[in-house]
């Protein structure tokens, strides 16, 4: 059975080529183009791992999705903490966010970071990886 | 240590106290040795007096567990000595107390001892018990009212009088310390809040005050809550609002004068007279807090738990100066943090910039690169070669952004934190990190470290970008089985960066360009095609605010030598400016 990743990000352009390349090597995919959006398919839709822009709606749209899903708090999302979350933005250290540091922030909460624009190659290898099928 | 008001009051209690003892041996005892034993007491303790004897704490305190001991020893030994040598230990507990609760203490303590005796049959003469007791009562009654004496003064003997000179200049000394101190604060502190607190904590001390508080006048004309204090209870900072309209003393202070409450209690000026008083309060000094033009923008108080002398035009003018200093430092603080929200703004503006400026070109390069690999359908090898190109144009201007948000952010200079950087860890892996890039172009690289870590004062992400961009440089522009290498060392406050390559060099006549903005030599736009101009004015940028040099040695053709000094930590800590 192929595996679900959702994609959370709000450029069409960047989904298609993701989408492309991820249903080229036999992943289901499905697309939330906001945060909200992107909260709500975690429930229906239980991917096995999620890609996630940062800057949507607002600068820090991205960081509630994964505060909201990694921080086990919320009942809802409690079953889908493990769920590994890969973190993709072009916000980047130079501009003052950190964010490759991904274990030194408590915030942040996802396990995965990539530099947004993502060579699809690049990316199907990390997805591999996250998911333990290398 | 008793004053000397307090000490006199002292001495007429002892003298009281003889009188009475005086009686006594002649009514009762009618004995003339015991007489002569009590002017030799008269005498000692005059000398005790007089020498200062009593001054030191020490002594005091061998004198209290003497007295102590007398009592107990006399108590089991013989009751009759009690009748001569008694008289001795009440005046003398009695001056080494240095308060009224001190003295009553003592003073219950011998009568209760009396009455137990009396009531163990001990003391069998009730005569004398009367006396006793009336003796004891008398002598608390004189010595409470002594210890307030505050009206007469005694004249002084010469070492007293170098001894208050020494303590005067000594004041005058802490209080001059204060405003140093008060500097040095404000550069250690970020919190203005919390060194102000500090702060009044040493005024409080230097001018014998109970405590100190502070207001700010707030832009609507009212007084703000206490802003900063020391030494006022919980009740009282949190008592309500000062109500200028009832407040003629924080009116008059607001006008732009130092004025002294010396006794509260008859005070008309004051608007909490009961919570004050509560507080042990009894006298205020009010000094205005004066900004750039003698504008009054706060309200700094002393509070003192006893009445008051009027201070002199010295004081005031001590005061005064404290105040301003602290209205300069609340001013700066109000335009640092406005700095800050300027820049908090400009820093979210920026963020927003570069992304709007780079998801277009994000988007389209994830499409073409969908296209290049092969996603979508096989490609002939012109369609890719030109869609490569297009890659390269999108990389491009991806960098270039990065670069242009990296200099704008370069110029906010509020946000950014200072602190200690571990340089040899920080290369070591940005080395790392080139790896792969050094072994694609088969480049013979070493990387000297000293063994012992050097710390530098900076900020880690600038830091880093500085030292990528030279060592990526250095990379970059060196051609394939060349020579890079970089090298840490120290030289005296400095910790410094050699690196080295044997790339291509830079002309002469560029030399003079090479930091500014957008600027790339001819033979590195010949050698790389793409690099957007910008990194060796961030790098110059960035050493520039650590306070560090940067120095450049080329020869065309030959390579290229940046040396870098960046200011070793102390643990002091030394900022930027």
């Amino acid at each position: 059975m192929s595996k679900k990743v959702l994609v959370i990000d709000d450029d069409k352009d960047v989904v298609e080529a993701m989408r492309i390349a991820l249903e080229a090597n036999n992943y289901e995919v499905e697309v939330a183009s906001s945060g909200r959006e992107g909260l709500e398919k975690v429930k229906t839709f239980k991917p096995d791992l999620i890609l996630l822009d940062i800057m949507m709606d607002t600068i820090t749209d991205g960081l509630h999705v994964s505060y909201a899903i990694k921080d086990g708090s919320d009942p809802e999302y409690k079953e889908f903490a493990n769920v590994p979350i890969i973190m993709i933005s072009s916000i980047e250290s130079k501009q003052g966010i950190s964010i490759d540091k991904v274990s030194d922030s408590d915030f942040i909460k996802a396990e995965y970071f990539l530099r947004k624009p993502v060579n699809p190659d690049t990316l199907i290898q990390k997805v591999k990886e996250v998911l333990h099928e290398n | 240590m008793p004053n000397n008001k307090v000490r006199q009051g002292r001495i007429y209690t002892v003298f009281a106290l003889l009188f009475i003892e005086l009686l006594h041996i002649i009514l009762i005892e009618k004995s003339l040795s015991t007489l002569l034993a009590l002017l030799l007491i008269i005498y000692t303790i005059q000398v005790l007096i007089t020498d200062n004897f009593l001054n030191s704490q020490k002594n005091r305190n061998i004198f209290f567990i003497l007295d102590t001991i007398f009592i107990v020893l006399i108590a089991f030994l013989d009751i009759e000595i009690i009748s001569s040598l008694l008289v001795f230990i009440i005046p003398l507990s009695i001056m080494n107390a240095t308060d009224n609760k001190q003295v009553s203490a003592t003073i219950i303590l011998i009568l209760t001892v009396f009455i137990a005796f009396f009531l163990l049959n001990l003391i069998k003469d009730s005569q004398l018990l009367i006396i006793y007791v009336l003796s004891v009562i008398l002598a608390l009654i004189i010595s409470v009212r002594s210890v307030n004496i505050t009206n007469k003064t005694i004249p002084e003997t010469k070492g007293e009088k170098i001894n208050k000179l020494d303590d005067d200049l000594n004041i005058i000394k802490n209080q001059l310390n204060l405003i140093k101190e008060l500097r040095d604060l404000f550069y250690t502190s970020s919190n203005i809040q919390e060194a102000l607190s500090l702060f009044f904590d040493k005024l409080k001390d230097a001018f014998s005050a109970k405590a100190c508080s502070m207001r700010l006048l707030e832009s609507t004309g009212v007084l703000s809550n206490i802003m900063a204090q020391s030494g006022l209870s919980k009740d009282y900072v949190y008592k309500g609002e000062i109500d200028l309209n009832r407040s003629e003393l924080n009116r008059e202070v607001l006008l732009g004068q130092i004025i002294q409450v010396s006794d509260i209690s008859s005070s008309p000026l004051i608007q909490y007279t009961k919570e004050l008083t509560k507080e042990g309060i009894k006298s205020i000094i009010g000094v205005p807090i004066l900004a750039k033009g003698n504008e009054t923008i706060g309200i700094l108080k002393l509070y003192f738990n006893s009445p008051k002398e009027e201070i002199g035009e010295d004081v005031k003018e001590l005061l005064l100066c404290i105040s301003g200093e602290i209205g300069l430092l609340i001013q700066n603080d109000l335009a640092l943090k406005k700095l800050k929200e300027v820049d908090r703004e400009k820093f979210l503006f920026l963020t927003t910039t570069a992304h709007q400026l780079r998801s277009p070109v994000a988007g389209l390069q994830s499409l073409l690169e969908i296209i290049n690999n092969g996603y979508v359908g096989e490609i002939n090898p012109k369609q890719k070669e030109l869609i490569q190109r297009g890659i390269k144009r999108t990389n491009y201007m991806l960098n270039l952004i990065s670069d242009l948000v990296s200099l704008a952010s370069s110029e906010l200079q509020v946000k950014k934190e200072y602190g200690k950087v571990s340089l040899c860890e920080l290369t070591s892996d940005i080395v790392d990190s080139l790896k792969e890039r050094v072994f694609e172009k088969s480049i013979d690289f070493t990387f000297n470290r000293p063994k012992k870590e050097l710390y530098v004062f900076g900020n880690e992400d600038d830091l880093r970008k500085a030292i990528e961009n030279i060592i990526e440089n250095a990379v970059k522009y060196t051609k394939e089985n060349g020579v890079v290498s970089v090298i840490i060392g120290e030289k005296q406050d400095f910790a410094t960066i050699t690196v080295s390559d044997t790339g291509i060099g830079i002309p002469r006549e560029s030399l003079s360009n090479l930091f500014h903005d957008f600027y790339r030599s001819p033979n590195a736009k010949e050698f790389a095609e793409h690099g957007t101009g910008l990194g060796l004015s961030i790098v110059k940028r960035i050493i520039q605010e650590h306070n560090g040099r940067i120095f450049l040695a080329s020869e065309l053709g030959k390579g290229t030598t940046i040396k870098i000094f960046l200011p070793k930590f102390k643990e002091t800590g030394l900022k930027a400016s």
